[in-house]
């Protein structure tokens, strides 16, 4: 069958026959974006395809993956500055290769290579002040 | 905190570490002080190089049922193209003056990382804030953008 028509002027012209884009087809190549790091690419088509299938379950998780960062608070208990920390870092830490540790100033309060050791032995300690935690990598 | 032509630029800063003992990188990083939940600060790298913030085995466990599962995705790494998904969950950059910052940020969760290290990257998290450096303090400014005062 010929799929074109005339137009006013006589002329043949091909008859253009729009295509559908699914919501499922939006996700995945949201997908594609988000793999090879075109995040503002994904921001912008993601926001096409809301405004075609808003509440689509497919699009819903990365409309919410795709924003920014959201305010919870703002305040809170002080930290204090860990310069002792990163001093007992320095001189002590390469003893602990591989390991967890927890310091607070410059003493040691739990070390572990096991995290659930680790965390049991810190919450066992129970410092006066929330120690920093740190790995210390082992290569 | 600090003000830029009058306004709000950061609200918080804390002091970050150059470099973690035993670490095979031999050029100086930025670790910074970081919370995930109600618990003892951790470091975590920043990088602003990173598409995605990339979370530990430690803190998805930290995080539990606060963090909520999104796209399933891969990304590639120095580890070879890992296969995870993007959560959101609240992360907290602690105060040592100034005012703390706990925002809701986007992670990229996968078994298959294998350091106990957290990144904290570009999109869904470094973006959204305001932060400064001072490499010969090592002080680390952080606060929300002017739009959010």
């Amino acid at each position: 069958m010929d799929r074109r028509r005339r137009s006013e002027n006589g002329m043949a012209e091909s008859m253009k026959v729009p295509y559908e884009e699914t919501a499922e087809e939006y996700a995945a190549r949201i997908r594609d974006l988000v793999e090879s790091d075109r995040v503002t690419g994904a921001r912008r088509l993601v926001t096409e395809a809301i405004e075609r299938f808003p509440d689509h379950p497919e699009l819903i998780p990365w409309q919410k993956a795709l924003s920014r960062a959201t305010v919870v608070r703002v305040g809170g208990p002080l930290d204090r500055d860990r310069t002792p920390e990163y001093r007992w870092l320095e001189t002590q830490g390469p003893q602990y290769r591989g390991e967890w540790v927890a310091v607070l100033g410059d003493q040691l309060v739990a070390h572990s290579r096991d995290s659930r050791e680790f965390r049991a032995l810190l919450d066992k300690a129970h410092p006066d002040f929330p120690p920093l935690v740190v790995w210390i990598p082992d290569r | 905190m600090l003000h830029l032509k009058g306004a709000h630029f950061t609200s918080g800063r804390s002091k970050f570490a150059d470099r973690v003992p035993g670490s095979s990188e031999l050029t100086a990083k930025v670790y910074v002080k970081v919370q995930f939940g109600e618990t003892e600060p951790i470091l975590a790298q920043l990088d602003t190089g990173a598409a995605w913030s990339i979370l530990d085995r430690e803190s998805i466990q930290l995080l539990g049922s606060s963090l909520e599962r999104l796209g399933s995705m891969r990304i590639s790494t120095r580890f070879g193209t890992l296969r995870g998904y993007l959560a959101q969950a609240p992360i907290t950059f602690p105060a040592d003056d100034g005012q703390a910052l706990t925002v809701t940020a986007t992670f990229f969760v996968s078994e298959d990382w294998p350091l106990p290290l957290s990144f904290l990257g570009y999109s869904g998290l470094l973006d959204s804030i305001c932060f400064a450096l001072d490499p010969q303090a090592n002080h680390f400014y952080f606060g929300l953008p002017t739009e959010s005062w």
